[in-house]
């Protein structure tokens, strides 16, 4: 599936706030993976039943929002965490649990090893690696890098600072880099993991 | 990629250009990967999504409207704010001519336009059907005054209905007196604003028409029915 233009996605936003169907569609195509991806780093496997609750909440408040698409991809992802949040304290069964929210994302972190059923293997591998950074790390580099925010939209979902998210990938991105074999030693090794993605869009790098 | 590679030194510029999708290092494929179109399994929830999309209660075209309504609001109210202060200036302007000359509402405005040259001699006729028919206005002059006011502006109604009230008491003396056109206006009707009007036709058009215009014109027929009515 190719991601269609951002114009085109702009215009969905708007007549799917009317009621376009079709939009509609095209907007959660364009989202969902975004919103799924990002719900595993924090609910792992459950990642596509907290993300159909947030589909239901998105449905709904559709009409109401207010923003242009880049808005409308932060707003939805604000609403994926929260759900994800909600789906840690309920899996958690405390019932008062008022957990700090890293406690909750740390605890998902330990069963997020089901992320790479999602899909292919590529794209599964890329997403356990990001996965298996810090928690606060994790969620930073994939809004940034998969849902597609800026460091201020992201920290708007995250409720941090924009500086606060910039430092988080930042170090999420060093821990990766360490993580990555050894360029020359091991480039046969790291080339297959994301080779298979990249769905020809990067030919430069693959080539040595 | 051999030439970015130093995977573990990452200065903090160009992992800003990783995040923002830029290539130049061993990472950009990992992050391409994370961030790979999505896949079949990934939009299993679609119909589901659809389903609660369709069934959700929609304001639709409201939500955007209201967008639109909110940018607009303030310059439509404004718009209707000036028109209805323009409407009530001119109907200030036409019925404040007429009740004061003639009861007779209807034919007054047409009178007005046709003589506006001639407000000397609305006055003089305004004098005489004053004095001779005083016990018409007096009962009847207040209902009459209420259909002007209704057909013509609600601000001025209640502003001129008033005092109108107020100042019917002194008809008597307002009768006595009623012999200077200005004052009877001033007293009996509401006319008072036709008096002054008619003084100033020039000067009521460009005050009267607005409510303010009204409001000033009754202070100022307060001070002539006070002139007066040292009797109030």
């Amino acid at each position: 599936m190719a991601r269609v233009e951002e114009d085109e996605l702009g215009r969905a936003l708007r007549a799917a706030q009317d009621g376009d169907e079709e939009s509609f569609r095209m907007l959660y195509r364009d989202v969902q993976p975004r919103l799924i991806r990002f719900a595993g780093a924090l609910v792992g496997g459950d990642a596509e039943d907290v993300t159909s609750e947030a589909w239901l909440q998105i449905a709904r408040d559709l009409p109401s929002f207010r923003g242009d698409l880049d808005g409308f991809r932060g707003w939805t992802a604000t609403i994926t965490r929260h759900r994800a949040l909600d789906h840690l304290r309920r899996k958690s069964r405390r019932p008062g649990s008022d957990l700090p929210i890293e406690e909750l994302v740390s605890m998902a972190a330990d069963t997020d090893t089901e992320v790479d059923a999602l899909d292919g293997i590529a794209t599964g591998d890329a997403l356990r690696l990001i996965g298996e950074l810090p928690p606060d790390q994790a969620e930073a580099v994939l809004l940034r890098v998969v849902v597609g925010l800026d460091a201020k939209s992201a920290g708007k979902v995250l409720g941090k600072r924009p500086g606060a998210v910039r430092t988080a990938a930042y170090r999420g991105l060093r821990r990766l880099a360490e993580r990555l074999p050894a360029p020359r030693e091991d480039a046969a090794d790291a080339r297959p993991l994301v080779r298979g993605d990249k769905s020809g869009g990067t030919g430069a790098e693959g080539v040595t | 990629m051999s030439d970015h590679t130093e995977p573990g030194r990452l200065d903090e510029r160009t992992a800003e250009h990783l995040l923002d999708g830029a290539d130049g290092h061993a990472l950009h494929a990992l992050l391409a990967a994370a961030a790979a179109p999505g896949r079949p399994a990934e939009l299993a929830g679609e119909d589901a999504a659809v389903a609660a999309f369709l069934a959700a209660p929609r304001p639709a075209r409201r939500a955007r409207a209201a967008g639109l309504r909110r940018f607009l609001t303030a310059k439509i109210i404004a718009v209707l704010g000036g028109g209805s202060i323009l409407l009530s200036g001119g109907v200030a302007y036409a019925t404040g001519n007429f009740p004061g000359q003639s009861p007779e509402p209807a034919p007054s405005p047409s009178q007005h336009r046709h003589e506006g040259t001639n407000p000397d001699s609305i006055p003089a006729t305004h004098g005489s059907p004053d004095t001779g028919s005083t016990p018409t206005v007096s009962p009847s002059g207040t209902p009459k005054r209420q259909k002007h006011g209704k057909a013509t502006a609600p601000g001025q109604q209640k502003k001129t209905a008033n005092p109108n009230a107020t100042k019917t008491p002194p008809r008597g003396s307002e009768n006595s007196n009623g012999s200077p056109p200005g004052s009877n206006s001033g007293n009996g009707n509401g006319n008072s604003g036709n008096g002054n009007g008619n003084n100033g036709n020039g000067n009521g058009n460009g005050n009267g028409n607005s409510g303010n215009g009204n409001e000033k014109s009754e202070p100022q027929t307060y001070v002539t029915t006070e002139a007066n009515p040292g009797a109030q």
